[in-house]
């Protein structure tokens, strides 16, 4: 599950944000966000705009939304929830509630997700 | 100054009682059991005595953004209770954009240190506390506007009156974070049960690693003490990340430090030099600090840059007699440890060593 | 900021994460998912929640 946390003195960190959610409404929020994270951070608009080219998307649907900003509220709700958890490095990543911050290598995340997924149980496979 | 081949005479300084002769062609000999010691109260010195409305106000200040420049960390982003007081990185937390070259140290018994940092340069906790809040790829913070920034905040206005008598001055947040830091204590593991009497601290597992680490592995060759370190500095031969270093954002990190640290061929560097940066001597050529153990299940990864994950392979590496710099410590030598061996020692560092976790959730900081 | 592309693949979303029992000695964090975008099937044993900048 993702939420938002645009660092504020970034240039292109909300219009990135926007454009992975303009995408979820058209069904290919998965494709964005990957593709977001692989050409970060070349995140202009222009290169956005590029990237729902690539993905096949609306095109000026989600030029449209970009420009106004459309789901700034949603982003807005995120990064409140960000400092209501007192969240203010990114990526902050919880598993099962468990808190991670920053960059770490695979194997940090998956000694967790192992741990967990065995505390689950046998009901609980379902990947 | 990294060599335990020096004369007897400087260790028994630092040992109670103990009688260590070291010799570079034999194994570290046993460690008189009389080398460790539980750890006293901690200290409270004169310029700086700890109170509770110190400690209160060092609190806040700890976990207050307001210490960084872009308002997203503080001491604790770092230091977090946690996560052992560090940060469970190999490399510490950084400010954005920046990268940080060295693991963050955890804090607990932090009171009982004579220097601070991997490379010692601090001699004190009030000392130290600014150097990150300077450091560009830390905290970032210009210490006259976090002054004036924090004189904005009528609570710390009447807070430092009434702790100091006086105004806000960035020598008083440091001596205040200071205080608080001193409270960051354990003194009741199941070693510090044991070394004051008590019968049946130690498991007969613990126990065996006990011996161990004051005899065939050496550990207390460095980690003796009350506070489980010598308080100097060696070289291991712990192995650099060449490929992280490669990062330019890690190579400005480090040139960046040689460079206030006044070392000529700073724009060369390519790797942690250690010591050397604080004195210049090349016999301190990437040495770096022996760290107290207590709590040292909840620190990992270990060593000054995190190159080691866990205690195993901690004990390993030491098996093997350190790493592979010609420079190393002479002290090191392979051990000949068996499976069972390294498993009573991995047990004893993990929870001989382990009592309670000094309890610190986020105070309202104001 | 950048992120491992790899673990990308280890997304999987629960609808509700106050679902999933606490299990060792951890703290655990209760995120509310609300209606926030997820990968995965709804009602896989692990939540993964990431906070994420692109930039």
């Amino acid at each position: 599950m993702v939420k938002h946390l645009p660092y504020r003195y970034r240039d292109y960190s909300r219009i990135a944000a926007e454009a992975s959610l303009a995408a979820r409404d058209q069904g290919k929020f998965r494709e964005m966000h990957l593709l977001l994270l692989d050409r970060s951070p070349k995140l202009d608009r222009e290169s956005l705009v590029g990237c729902a080219k690539e993905l096949n998307l609306d095109v000026p649907r989600f030029t449209k939304d970009l420009d106004t900003m459309r789901h700034q509220a949603e982003i807005d709700r995120d990064l409140k929830l960000g400092e209501a958890l007192d969240l203010y490095n990114t990526p902050t990543i919880f598993i099962n509630g468990v808190k991670l911050l920053g960059d770490r290598p695979f194997e940090a995340y998956k000694t967790i997700i192992d741990r967990e997924l065995k505390a689950a149980g046998p009901g609980g496979k379902n990947r | 100054m990294s060599r335990c081949a020096f004369p007897a005479v400087l260790l028994c300084a630092l040992l109670a009682g103990a009688v260590l002769v070291p010799s570079p062609s034999a194994a570290a000999p046993p460690v008189s059991p009389t080398a460790l010691a539980p750890l006293p109260p901690p200290p409270s010195p004169p310029e700086n005595p700890t109170t509770p409305e110190k400690v209160t106000l060092g609190k806040k200040l700890f976990f207050d953004r307001r210490l960084s420049g872009d308002g997203t960390m503080n001491c604790a982003t770092c230091h977090d209770p946690e996560s052992g007081f560090a940060d469970a990185l190999p490399i510490s937390l950084s400010y954005p954009t920046t990268r940080n070259w060295r693991n963050s140290p955890g804090l607990v018994n932090v009171a009982y240190r004579k220097t601070l940092f991997h490379d010692g340069r601090a001699t004190s906790l009030e000392e130290q506390a600014l150097f990150p809040m300077m450091s560009p790829f830390e905290m970032n913070r210009n210490l006259d506007y976090l002054e004036e920034v924090l004189k904005t905040v009528p609570a710390y206005v009447e807070a430092f009156q009434a702790v100091f008598g006086g105004e806000i001055t960035r020598q008083r947040v440091a001596m205040a974070i200071a205080a608080f830091e001193r409270t960051l204590l354990s003194r009741d593991t199941p070693l510090d049960r044991h070394l004051r009497g008590e019968p049946g601290a130690l498991s007969s597992r613990q126990r065996a690693g006990l011996d161990l680490f004051l005899g065939k592995a050496g550990c207390a060759t460095c980690h003796n003490g009350p506070n489980l370190t010598d308080e100097r500095f060696h070289n291991l031969g712990v192995p650099e990340d060449a490929k992280g270093n490669e990062d330019p954002r890690v190579l400005a990190t480090a040139r960046f430090v040689g460079k206030v640290s006044g070392f000529p061929e700073y724009r060369a560097l390519r790797e942690d030099p250690g010591r050397f940066l604080v004195t210049k001597d090349p016999v301190d050529w990437k040495t770096f600090a022996t760290p107290p153990l207590r709590e040292v299940a909840a620190t990992s990864p270990y060593m000054h840059n995190g190159a080691l994950g866990t205690l195993q392979g901690v004990i390993d590496f030491y098996d093997r007699g350190g790493g592979d710099d010609p420079k190393k410590s002479p002290v090191l030598r392979p051990l000949g440890l068996s499976t069972e061996e390294k498993e009573s020692l991995r047990e004893f560092l993990a929870t001989g060593l382990s009592g309670r976790m000094p309890d610190s959730r986020p105070p309202a900081v104001p | 900021m950048r992120t491992n592309a790899c673990r990308l693949a280890l997304w999987i979303a629960l609808a509700l994460l106050a679902a999933v029992p606490a299990g060792a000695d951890d703290v655990r964090y209760v995120v509310p998912a609300g209606d926030s975008p997820s990968i995965g099937p709804a009602n896989a044993p692990v939540t993964i929640v990431e906070f994420v900048d692109y930039q």
